[in-house]
């Protein structure tokens, strides 16, 4: 047979350890309990009852266990405290609830300790404000609102005195874009009438004979215009040069002048 | 568990996963007026013809003061702390045949509620008690039996803590004068006489009032009732004692 040798973990040996301990000293801390019957010294003992006689035990037959016949509402016996669970203020609280000063617990669990109440005090100092604090912040936080819509309304006032301005720069573009309409519509129905003449019958403004019609059109305007802008040139040109010939012409004497 | 795969092994997709497309939730934006909706504190209604009908069948007394306790004690209603229920609004249904005297105190109330209340003589006061004492006023037996003491009542919120105060709405925190000048006010407003408290022979019934803190009559903040022994047990130490008070 082979073993394995596997490497030694302390830390983890360590903490396996300590979680062993806890459980047996928890476990001796119940045991320990268990044997004691009172929860609470300070307060008295209520009275053992006397061992049950044979006939009382004959007449239980529900073969209950003690800590469940205690439970039974025609028994009603504290039950010694048997867990972790049963060392809680609350559970020491629900005892003493249920059974009274028989459950043998200090009625004074039932209030916070010195310290416990110093801390209350202190939490309730930050968590509830006095009445005029709680007064203060909600009339506060109505001042902002009501300043916020002031201010807001203010502006809206101010900015509703150019409105009039406003409204006359729309019309003004409205009329424009209208005007333009117009002259568009003006220009269409003349190409419609020229080519009513052109074809001698109307022709459909989406008619390819019609579209070829406005091209040619636009390339003689194109072709016009072309020759005009030459013609202008030169006369410019010629222009210019009349203007230089003139000059030169008053200039020459005393240009001899100098030259001599 | 009825079909195989997916239904059965619990494993389907979340509630309103849309195959990965961007789910509801997520591309309709928030609503502002939704916010804290969960936290809202709820008022369930209860009203005057409830109230009338409880005394004429003699569920209630009204020759003692009608508080919370007393009207859950009657059993006929639903109030459930763990809704955010932070007591009953008290509604004007039944306000033409109501006619009895009390001492009530309750949640909400609206101005002609109130007006119905003291033209006939009686006294209203809207009161505020936390979750802690709402849920020990719902359950007093349960909370006795383990032993807890009876808990000091907290201020009203920030965001009631306006209506608690002020004297219309005949808040528990307000000013007794301010209240008295608001009762002759709302009088004159509805055209009726006030009925004068002083000569009243219910005079100190009706004018029985708890302390802010207290949240049954006759039993303080602090003291344990315990059933079993059929007694209450009362702090002495000053430090508590002064806890309790403030």
């Amino acid at each position: 047979m082979r073993l394995i040798q596997v490497p030694l973990d302390k830390s983890r040996l360590l903490t396996s350890l300590s979680y062993i301990l806890r459980q047996t000293i928890r476990h001796r801390s119940g045991l320990k309990s268990r044997k004691a019957v009172l929860w609470d010294q300070a307060w008295p003992i209520h009275e053992e009852k006397p061992e049950v006689d044979e006939e009382t035990a004959r007449r239980n037959i529900s073969g209950l266990r003690k800590k469940f016949r205690d439970r039974l509402p025609h028994v009603m016996e504290p039950s010694s405290p048997e867990f972790e669970l049963h060392f809680t203020k609350q559970h020491k609280m629900r005892m003493f609830g249920k059974y009274g000063s028989k459950s043998g617990i200090h009625p004074g669990i039932h209030w916070p300790s010195k310290e416990e109440l110093k801390e209350l005090i202190e939490e309730e100092q930050i968590w509830e404000p006095s009445l005029a604090e709680r007064m203060n912040t909600v009339l506060a936080e109505e001042n902002e609102i009501r300043s916020t819509k002031l201010k807001k309304e203010e502006e809206i006032a101010k900015n509703l005195k150019n409105m009039p301005k406003y409204i006359a720069q729309f019309e003004k573009k409205l009329e424009k874009v209208e005007e333009e309409e117009d002259l568009r519509r003006d220009k269409q129905k003349q190409l419609v009438e020229e080519a009513y003449d052109y074809f001698g019958y109307k022709v459909d403004s989406r008619d390819p004979r019609f579209i070829k019609m406005i091209e040619e059109k636009e390339e003689e305007e194109k072709r016009i215009s072309k020759i005009k802008k030459k013609e202008q040139r030169q006369e410019k040109l010629l222009a210019s040069m009349k203007a230089m010939m003139e000059k030169n012409t008053k200039s020459s004497p005393e240009d001899k002048v100098t030259t001599k | 568990m009825g079909q195989k795969g997916q239904k059965q092994r619990g494993s389907l997709p979340y509630i309103g996963h849309e195959g990965g497309q961007t789910p509801f939730h997520i591309v309709i934006p928030k609503e502002p007026y939704y916010q804290g909706y969960h936290a809202r504190k709820q008022y369930p209604p209860f009203s005057l013809l409830q109230l009338q009908r409880m005394i004429d069948l003699g569920l209630l007394n009204p020759d003692e003061p009608i508080d919370l306790s007393a009207l859950l004690r009657v059993q006929t209603f639903q109030f459930k702390p763990r809704h955010n229920h932070y007591g009953l609004h008290l509604i004007d249904e039944g306000i033409d045949i109501f006619e009895a005297q009390v001492n009530l105190e309750i949640q909400w109330a609206s101005e002609p509620v109130i007006a119905a209340i003291e033209r006939l003589g009686g006294t209203i006061t809207t009161r505020f008690y936390d979750m802690e004492c709402l849920n020990y006023i719902v359950s007093p037996k349960e909370n006795f039996l383990k032993g807890k003491p009876i808990p000091r009542c907290k201020l009203p919120s920030n965001d009631v803590v306006k209506y608690y105060t002020s004297a219309e709405n005949r808040g528990y925190l307000a000013d007794p004068e301010k209240i008295a000048e608001e009762r002759s006010k709302l009088a004159q407003k509805y055209g009726y006489e006030l009925p004068d408290l002083k000569k009243d022979p219910k005079k100190d019934m009706l004018l029985k009032r708890k302390d802010p803190r207290q949240i049954f009559f006759h039993l303080q903040p602090g003291w344990v009732v315990n059933l079993h022994d059929k007694c209450i047990l009362k702090p002495t130490d000053e430090d508590l004692l002064k806890y309790y008070r403030s």
